[in-house]
């Protein structure tokens, strides 16, 4: 055998070029044409997000700017159309609910995850409430919050039961999000802490729910994003005053979604309908950021 | 002496009978091989020596088994056995965090706490001692002067990492770097960094589940060096499918076949000249 040496050694020989990869494509034209849809696919996809985003800071940036004094006052007038009661009011809404569904919903998958018998009837009847309870419209949440929060309760429109109403329709949410990730710690970790004299509560505080945590606020996020666009669940519970709603005293008021969707629906106020849906835009942006951060900071992956 | 007394000791995964009336003693000290085709019911016996086995849903185990003269199904604390007798796994299997917490977890899990002890003052101290008005009264009482010394968890716990890591042949590997996560490790560091995580709790046994059958031939090398080592202070068990690895290092073999213990005994006799038929034609088989 001879071996001969290549006179363009330097030329990698694994790489098409462009020309070729098309001429590749002659004999296959079914593959060209799956090529370019799946490619057009992907280009749709991206491309709405942009236009969306893109549109949304066009139209909403200058008003934002110049109608800043506006949009921003303390409190709410018919001249100013202010959104900042109802930004605090959706604040208020995002973190009362996580408060009460977070615990309940890590809680149960723990349960469902490390002490109940993955077979058992009790375990497949919470598995398919969670589903049931997710694929239900959020709409119907808002009604059942209104006949029990709103009227049984004697509560009327207020934040609180606005945020009850949410955190019941995130339950389900983070639930199994925390459940399929708690499933995907590796057995042989929670063997080696029980191995080495670790009691079962100390090996899910210590070792499985750090594992599991990357998971636990993907579904924190897809939460928080739910709770963020709501608006028919909550026009039924929080109520749509234009005020600065109060958790602790009962005072209920819009969300910005609603806020937004008043706006938008009664025309008046074209400009600081687009400076406010920007403001939610800039709002789901900085929660996705900070949950990049979190996760970041804590994440312990196997 | 005995670690280990097994007296007729059952184990079923539901309707399967896993291992049938064994009853065997284990030395102390020694290192014992089981070895057998898969699903002879080696790794089940395993497992039942620190519990493991209870984790598994519908497992029943029926007999005795005796650490050291006690029962350790009827009358020992399950997480106190467990520090008792340590587990290596097939896959090394560190925590996600820095190697010193790996280690460190098992002596958190057993609480550790700050040593106060009373100790000779050294000239200095006991010349600043004597100035004190404390000081001239201990001597007027005709008192020993001692001074308070306190050993920190910190101080205890560096301590034992290092010594442990020591014990594993891991510390020159990994002393610059004790806080960096411990997934970053080879496997085969990976690996002695799990026998450091438990002997970090001092342990009397060492069970290893197939602990070098996921290395390569050079870890597998060091930690067969080690496992040689550790005999001195631990008894080790240990399950194996490489036949020359159980001559090279195992005191003792034990043979099974479909759940029985079929042979028992010093591993040369058992290489050389086996007295049960299977035994022998289990290791021409596999040395062949």
């Amino acid at each position: 055998m001879s071996l001969k040496k290549s006179k363009t050694n330097s030329e990698a020989i694994n790489k098409l070029t462009l020309g070729q990869k098309l001429l590749a494509y002659t004999k296959k034209p079914f593959s060209f044409i799956l090529l370019i849809a799946i490619s057009i696919s992907a280009l749709i996809t991206l491309g709405s997000v942009v236009w969306i985003i893109v549109y949304i800071f066009m139209k909403g940036t200058v008003p934002l700017f110049t109608q800043a004094k506006d949009l921003f006052a303390v409190k709410w007038t018919t001249a100013n159309q202010s959104m900042l009661p109802a930004l605090i009011n959706t604040l208020q809404i995002i973190v009362v609910s996580l408060l009460i569904a977070v615990p309940i919903g890590v809680c149960a998958a723990v349960y469902l995850v490390e002490y109940a018998n993955s077979k058992s009837m009790f375990v497949q009847s919470v598995r398919l409430a969670a589903e049931v309870l997710a694929g239900i419209p959020s709409i119907v949440y808002g009604i059942f919050g209104m006949i029990v929060f709103v009227n049984a309760f004697k509560w009327g429109y207020t934040i609180f039961g606005g945020a009850l109403t949410m955190s019941l329709m995130i339950l389900p949410l983070i639930l199994r999000t925390t459940e399929e990730s708690l499933r995907a710690v590796p057995n042989a970790i929670r063997e080696s802490s029980y191995a080495l004299g670790a009691g079962k509560l100390r090996t899910i505080l210590h070792i499985i729910l750090p594992a599991g945590l990357s998971g636990i606020l993907s579904g924190v996020i897809m939460g928080i994003g739910r709770v963020i666009g709501e608006t028919g669940a909550l026009i039924y519970t929080a109520g749509i005053t234009n005020g600065l709603g109060n958790v602790f005293n009962g005072d209920g008021g819009k969300t910005l979604s609603v806020h937004l969707y008043f706006l938008a629906k009664e025309g008046l106020y074209t400009d600081k309908a687009w400076a406010t849906a920007l403001v939610l835009l800039l709002l789901v942006f900085a929660v996705y950021g900070l949950a990049g951060f979190v996760e970041n900071k804590l994440k312990r992956e196997y | 002496m005995s670690a280990f007394e097994l007296e007729n000791l059952n184990v079923y995964y539901g309707n399967y009978h896993a291992n049938k009336d064994i009853n065997m003693s284990i030395e102390c000290n020694k290192v014992t091989a089981l070895i057998g085709s898969s699903g002879c019911g080696k790794s089940t016996l395993l497992r039942s020596l620190n519990r493991m086995n209870d984790l598994v849903p519908n497992c029943r185990v029926t007999g005795t088994v005796l650490l050291e003269g006690e029962d350790i199904y009827r009358s020992m604390d399950i997480n106190l056995l467990r520090k008792r007798v340590g587990m290596v796994f097939q896959k090394p299997s560190p925590f996600a965090m820095s190697i010193y917490d790996n280690i460190a977890y098992g002596l958190r899990t057993h609480g550790i706490k700050n040593i106060v002890e009373y100790v000779e003052p050294s000239r200095e101290e006991r010349e600043k001692l004597l100035k004190t008005k404390a000081g001239q009264k201990l001597v007027a009482e005709g008192k020993p002067l001692l001074v308070k010394k306190v050993t920190t968890k910190k101080e205890q716990i560096m301590e034992i990492v290092e010594e442990s890591l020591k014990a594993a042949a891991l510390w020159d590997d990994v002393k610059d770097r004790l806080h960096k996560n411990a997934l970053g490790l080879s496997g085969g560091q990976q690996q002695r960094l799990c026998i450091a995580r438990s002997l970090a709790i001092s342990p009397e046994v060492l069970l290893m589940d197939e602990a070098t059958s996921a290395l390569d031939p050079r870890s597998t090398a060091k930690i067969e060096e080690l496992i040689v080592r550790l005999k001195e202070k631990y008894t080790i068990v240990m399950v194996t499918h490489n036949m020359r690895q159980t001559m090279r290092i195992a005191d003792n073999t034990a043979f099974f076949a479909q759940g029985e213990l079929i042979e028992y005994g010093n591993t040369k006799d058992i290489f050389d000249n086996a007295k049960d038929e299977r035994t022998a034609e289990f290791l021409s088989s596999e040395l062949a």
